[in-house]
């Protein structure tokens, strides 16, 4: 006899799919929630299967955006009269867009990657959002760009790769310095160097 | 000026073949005693895994945790200057999480370069005699305290490798991402190159002058780092991009520090090739005592010896070095030996030295 009915163990799978959740805490979290009772079970419920249609990847930058009533997805970002048009910065993760927002010292707005290349997991140029950063930046004039990749190998790597195929484009090309750790992630940068790895960034000077 | 570095107590959980142990009121000697494959070498390990971060024989560090359980733990408390801190190194199935005073720290070369420990283990006989791997990580672990960045260069350097690799097997020599990766292999490599032959330069006058003393005087020995590749970035992004076709052939990086060598020679002959079993081993006893002497120099304090296995009787020189380290080094030292009562310690007040006795992994009375 299994110990568990199958509808809660299938819960606990589900659960268990989140990042940094394991059997064991999954099946905390899906104990607690019967304990709870129905009420945050359907609330929970009704706004997990809603997010797909109410949030969806910015048409614009592939970061975070609302659903509008024209069926629209464009995040305030890129709707923010005030933001500096002639500048973008470029960031892997929807992670790294918040963490360099935070530290404030972003006046433009961003490109989404969503992936570095990695050759050791079969990630090449052709999974890079290289033509829709060619066209935004010839489109809307872009002056600058600031690549925000993570100091890893991958992220070097993907900075790099940017910057020479920019270089036919005239467009500044620069790279945050590096105030953050080697191997760090910008999101657990605190907001001091990212702001300072920000406003210290070089040109690639070729 | 050094100051006094020693383990005050050592708590480690699933670690290897020892469930829980708790070792307190350290000594300034502490003799690790027990029958063969009862967890000394372990007990050792523990201490230099939550020293380092790393292992002097596990080929992963995976290894380390106990058979049966997810994680393994290692709880220290270190005294340095009058001051005492606790550090923990724990392992888990996706991660290896490190703590200095209860803050956890991703900065590896820091935590590893706080408490140096120096090893001596039966496999560094092989230093001299043994592949050019040794000694790499004989000078990446010199070059750690001299060049604390190295060791991200190291870390970056290989990876820039693996994937560089990847690159011309799969999608060719003309592939444009490939650039990148010469970029950064010249960028780390190069500064890798300098750090080690850095570590080599000190490494070689404290060999030369330790050999010296412990092998026949007439005896030439020469020390030499052979770069495999060059501290010259240009020249490393240069030679990178000339043998594409030949490293895609290989199937690996013919160029860069993957491929250096300290090359010890007696007399004009290579040590590895011609020198006997005997100048063999003296040499890597040389190098274990220049390597310490390398790290208290560039550290300002005496490291933590760790001896494993100073029983095996066939072996007096071993155990000779063994006495001479004892006798040269103020700071505390760590043995482990199957004969405690062998293993005496003349000149040393017996009040110095704490005797501990495993039995499965677990402590029992010390007779
Ligand atoms: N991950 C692990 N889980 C459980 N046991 C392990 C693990 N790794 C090694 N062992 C076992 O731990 C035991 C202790 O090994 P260790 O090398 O510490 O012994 P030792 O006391 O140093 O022996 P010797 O005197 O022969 O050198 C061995 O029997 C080994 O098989
Ligand atoms: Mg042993
Ligand atoms: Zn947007």
């Amino acid at each position: 006899m299994a110990l568990l009915p199958d509808s809660l163990r299938h819960v606990i799978s589900l659960l268990a799919k989140l990042p940094g959740v394991g059997e064991k805490t999954a099946q905390r979290y899906a104990l607690f929630l019967i304990a709870q009772g129905g009420e945050l079970c359907s609330a929970l419920g009704s706004e997990l299967s809603a997010l797909p249609s109410n949030i969806q990847p910015c048409t614009v930058c592939k970061g975070i955006a609302e659903v509008d009533a024209d069926g629209e997805a464009i995040c305030d970002i890129c709707r923010d009269p005030k933001r500096d048009p002639k500048l973008i910065c470029i960031v892997a993760r929807v992670q790294d867009m918040i963490a360099v927002e935070r530290s404030g010292a972003m006046r433009g707005r961003y490109i989404v990657l969503g992936k570095l290349l990695s050759p050791l997991d079969g990630i090449g140029p052709a999974q890079l959002p290289i033509d829709t950063l060619i066209a935004r930046i010839t489109e809307e004039s872009i002056r600058e760009v600031i690549v925000a990749t993570p100091p890893s190998v991958d992220g070097e790597a993907t900075a790099l790769f940017l910057a020479r195929e920019l270089e036919p484009l005239s467009v500044t090309v620069s790279r945050i310095a590096s105030g953050v750790p080697h191997g760090g992630d910008l999101e657990f940068a605190d907001q001091i160097t990212l702001g300072r790895a920000l406003d210290g960034r070089r040109d690639f000077g070729r | 000026m050094t100051t006094k570095l020693s383990f005050v107590d050592l708590q480690i959980r699933s670690f290897r073949n020892i469930n829980e142990l708790s070792l307190t009121e350290l000594g300034r000697i502490n003799v690790i005693s027990g029958n063969n494959g009862h967890g000394k070498t372990s007990a050792l390990e523990a201490i230099y895994f939550v020293s380092t971060s790393r292992s002097f024989r596990a080929e992963k560090l995976r290894d380390l945790v106990a058979e049966g359980s997810e994680h393994c733990h290692v709880r220290a408390h270190i005294s340095e200057g009058g001051y005492v801190r606790e550090q923990q190194a724990a392992l888990g199935p996706r991660s290896r999480k490190l703590q200095i005073d209860g803050a956890k720290t991703t900065k590896i070369a820091e935590f590893a370069t706080k408490t140096p420990v120096v090893v001596f283990h039966p496999g560094d006989l092989l230093l001299a005699s043994g592949p050019a791997s040794l000694r790499r990580t004989l000078l990446d672990r010199v070059a750690l305290f001299i060049e604390p960045p190295s060791a991200a260069h190291r870390r970056a350097y290989q990876k820039a490798v693996r994937e560089r690799q990847r690159v011309l097997e799969e999608r060719g020599v003309r592939a444009s991402e490939l650039f990148a990766y010469e970029e950064l292999m010249a960028k780390h490599g190069s500064a890798l190159s300098r750090a080690r032959a850095r570590a080599a330069e000190r490494l070689s006058e404290a060999l030369s002058r330790a050999f010296c003393r412990m092998a026949a005087p007439n005896l030439k020995l020469r020390v030499e780092y052979e770069p495999g590749g060059t501290e010259d970035p240009e020249l490393f992004l240069k030679t990178l991009a000339e043998r594409r076709v030949s490293d895609q052939q290989r199937r690996g990086a013919g160029f860069g520090p993957q491929k250096d060598e300290l090359a010890l020679s007696i007399d004009g002959r290579s040590a590895r090739r011609h020198a006997s079993q005997g100048q063999q081993r003296i040499l890597a006893l040389a190098i274990k005592t220049a390597e310490l002497h390398c790290v208290r120099e560039a550290r300002g304090t005496h490291p933590v010896l760790l001896l494993d296995d100073v029983s095996s009787e066939l072996d007096p020189t071993r155990i000779g070095a063994v006495y001479d380290f004892l006798r040269d080094t103020p700071g505390q030292v760590f043995v482990t030996t199957t004969r405690p009562n062998l293993f005496q310690t003349p000149g040393i007040d017996s009040s110095l030295r704490r005797d501990f006795r495993l039995d499965c992994g677990a402590l029992v009375d010390a007779d």
